[in-house]
C-alpha cells in the first residue's frame, strides 16, 4: 500500500515557485511510486498521439477528458480509490506535485499553477478530473466517453465546483450528465449557456426538493428541470 | 423563469408538539464475516450536554470505514399523525407523508439520502423505521444524519388545501442533525496524525479570510508526527484524559491560532462577531475565549490562562 505523504504549504509553494520552464520540473517521489508515474505517462503520451498534438492549446477539454477517463479508471484498477479517499486534497496534491508534476505543467504551464496543484481544493487539477468523471461515470469508460464527448471545459467547472455545502448527489449528477449529454448539441452550444443554467436552477430546487424522493425520482426530477429550461428559452 | 421557492408550511414547534413526536437514537452495526458487530455512539467530552455529536466507537477495535460497511436504523414515533394532513396540517388528507434520512459527510465530500416507512391519514402504525447503509471506502471523518418527513405522494387536490405543498419529494419538515465523527480523539477539535519527517507537531492555519471560512480541518488542523520518538508521550493512559505533553500542544496550538486570526481581525470584531460568519475561523476563537475565560491582553496572560483552563478541565476540552 502506498503512502501518500502529506506536505507543508510552505513546501509547495516553493517547489512551484521553482519550476520556471518545463526543464526544471522533475519528479521526486520515493521508487514506489515508479509504476504509477510509468502508467500515467504512458496515458499522457497516448492520449496526446490519439489527438495529434504537442501542445494543449485549443484541445484542453479533449485532453481533459481523455486523460481524466483514463486517470479514473487507473486509480481505481490500481489503488482501490475510493471515494473517501479521492476527497483528500493530500494525496492529490502529492500525485501532482511529486509524481507527475511535469504532465500539470504540460497542461496549465504557469497559469494559476499553485491553484492547480494544491491551493484551492475545488481546482486541484487531477482531482477535478477524477471528480468530474466519478459525477458522470456511466458504469464503463466507453458510455462515460460518449456522453461527455460533447462538453467544453465550462461543464467540469460547473459540474465540480458546484458541490453544495454538503457535498455531491452522486446519483443526481450522473443522471444530470447523462441526460444533458443526450441533447442535441445546439441546445447545449456556448450561447445557451443551458449546464450553467442547468446547475444553478438545480441548486435553487434543491433547497426545497429532494430528487430521490421525487416523482419518478432522479430521472424525472432531471427530465423536467430540462424541460423548464429548454421550453423556457 | 419559474418561481420555484414553494412557500408551504412545513412542521412548526407548535405542530411538532401536538403530534406527539419521539425517537430512538440511531443504532448502528457492521458486517464482519459470519457476524454483524454493534458500534456505540459515545457522546464527545465537554458536549454531552447537546447531544448532536457523537464518535462511533467499536469496542472490537475493528471497524475502519474504508473496508468495512456501516448500517444505522433509526425509529421514529409519531403518536398523533392525523395533525399531519389537512388544512392546518403540512400535507393533503388524501396525501402521504414518508420518513426519510438525508446523509452528508462533508469531508468526502458527497451526500445521499435513505428513505424510510411512510403514512397517511389512515395509517394505525405509530412508529415508523427508517435504515440505511453506507459502503466500505464512502465516508470520511465525520458525517451528519438529519432525519426529515417529505411528501411522498400528493392524493388528490383538494382547492381548499392549495396552500399545502404538492410536489412529490418536497420537504415537509426536519427532525433534527445528528453528527457523527468516525475517529479522532473525541474531540472536534481538528487533530490529525501523520508519518513524516520533522518536528513532533505542528499546527496550520490555512485559512484566506477568518472572518468567513469554517473552523474546520481544511482551514485549521494541529498535525502530531507518528514517526518522532516522542509521540508516544503523548498518549494518555485514561481514554477521559489527555496527556500532559497533549495539553501542552493545545495550549500552544490554540495560542497560535488566536493570535494570528488576531493579527489579521481585530480583536474587537472577533469579540462582538462584526462582520463573523456562523461556523467561522474567528467564531470559534470567539468561543475559546468566552467558554475558556481567556485573557487576551497580553501573550503571556493568553498563555496561563489557557494552561488555567487546561488543567480545571483535565480531560477533553471542547
Amino acid at each position: 500500500m502506498i503512502e501518500w505523504k502529506s506536505l507543508h504549504k510552505s513546501e509547495l509553494r516553493q517547489i512551484i515557485a521553482s519550476w520556471t520552464n518545463i526543464e526544471m520540473v522533475k519528479w521526486d517521489a520515493p521508487p514506489e511510486f515508479e509504476p504509477v508515474r510509468q502508467r500515467l505517462l504512458d496515458l499522457f503520451n497516448t492520449v496526446k498521439s490519439d489527438l495529434g498534438i504537442d501542445t494543449v492549446e485549443g484541445k484542453e477539454y479533449q485532453f481533459d477528458l481523455r486523460f481524466g477517463i483514463g486517470l479514473y479508471t487507473l486509480l481505481k484498477r490500481e489503488f482501490n480509490l475510493t471515494e473517501s479517499k479521492a476527497s483528500n486534497d493530500s494525496m492529490w496534491i502529492y500525485l501532482g506535485i511529486k509524481v507527475i508534476p511535469d504532465i500539470v505543467f504540460w497542461r496549465w504551464k504557469r497559469n494559476s499553477l499553485e491553484e492547480r496543484f494544491y491551493a484551492n481544493s475545488r481546482r486541484i487539477w487531477l482531482k477535478t478530473l477524477w471528480w468530474y468523471i466519478h459525477l458522470s461515470w456511466q458504469g464503463d469508460e466507453q458510455k462515460t466517453m460518449k456522453i461527455l464527448e460533447g462538453n467544453t471545459t465550462d461543464e467540469i467547472v460547473q459540474l465540480v465546483e458546484r458541490s453544495g455545502p454538503f457535498g455531491y448527489r452522486v446519483q443526481l449528477c450522473r443522471v444530470l450528465m447523462r441526460k444533458y449529454g443526450e441533447l442535441e448539441l445546439e441546445l447545449r452550444g456556448r450561447g445557451t449557456k443551458l449546464f450553467r443554467r442547468a446547475m444553478k436552477l438545480n441548486t435553487a430546487r434543491l433547497s426545497v426538493i429532494e430528487p430521490a424522493l421525487y416523482e419518478g425520482e432522479e430521472e424525472g426530477y432531471v427530465k423536467e428541470l430540462f424541460n423548464d429550461l429548454i421550453g423556457n428559452q | 423563469m419559474k418561481a420555484i421557492v414553494n412557500l408551504h408550511p412545513v412542521l412548526t414547534q407548535e405542530l411538532f408538539q401536538k403530534i406527539g413526536y419521539s425517537s430512538t437514537d440511531y443504532s448502528f452495526e457492521y458486517d464482519l464475516p459470519y457476524r454483524s458487530v454493534p458500534l456505540f455512539a459515545e457522546s464527545i467530552t465537554g458536549k454531552e450536554h447537546i447531544q448532536t455529536q457523537f464518535l462511533l466507537r467499536d469496542d472490537l477495535n475493528v471497524w475502519n470505514s474504508e473496508i468495512h460497511n456501516l448500517r444505522f436504523k433509526r425509529e421514529i414515533v409519531i403518536q398523533n399523525p392525523a395533525h399531519l394532513f389537512g388544512v392546518s396540517g403540512i400535507a393533503g388528507q388524501s396525501a402521504e407523508i414518508g420518513v426519510a434520512v438525508v446523509w452528508a459527510s462533508k469531508p468526502s465530500s458527497q451526500r445521499g439520502i435513505f428513505v424510510g416507512e411512510s403514512f397517511d391519514i389512515h395509517t394505525t402504525k405509530r412508529e415508523f423505521t427508517v435504515s440505511g447503509e453506507f459502503p466500505a471506502g464512502l465516508l470520511r471523518e465525520r458525517f451528519q444524519l438529519t432525519t426529515i418527513l417529505y411528501l411522498k405522494k400528493q392524493g388528490t387536490f383538494n382547492e381548499e388545501e392549495r396552500h399545502l405543498a404538492q410536489k412529490p419529494g418536497v420537504l415537509l419538515g426536519d427532525l433534527g442533525t445528528t453528527i457523527f465523527h468516525l475517529s479522532g480523539k473525541g474531540s472536534i477539535f481538528p487533530i490529525f496524525s501523520y508519518k513524516e519527517n520533522g518536528p513532533l507537531w505542528r499546527v496550520e492555519c490555512n485559512w484566506g479570510d477568518p472572518r468567513t471560512d469554517p473552523f474546520d480541518d481544511e482551514n485549521v488542523r494541529i498535525i502530531l508526527n507518528e514517526n518522532h520518538p516522542d509521540y508516544r508521550f503523548l498518549e494518555s493512559t485514561d481514554r477521559k484524559k489527555l496527556s500532559p505533553l497533549m495539553k501542552e500542544i493545545i495550549a500552544s496550538a490554540i495560542q497560535i491560532i488566536i493570535e494570528k486570526a488576531a493579527s489579521e481581525v481585530p480583536l474587537q470584531d472577533i469579540m462582538e462577531g462584526t462582520d463573523v460568519e456562523r461556523g467561522s475561523v474567528c467564531m470559534a476563537i470567539q468561543y475559546f475565549i468566552q467558554t475558556f475565560e481567556l485573557d487576551t491582553s497580553s501573550s503571556e496572560n493568553l498563555a496561563f490562562s489557557l494552561r488555567t483552563y487546561l488543567d480545571r478541565k483535565m480531560g477533553g476540552f471542547l
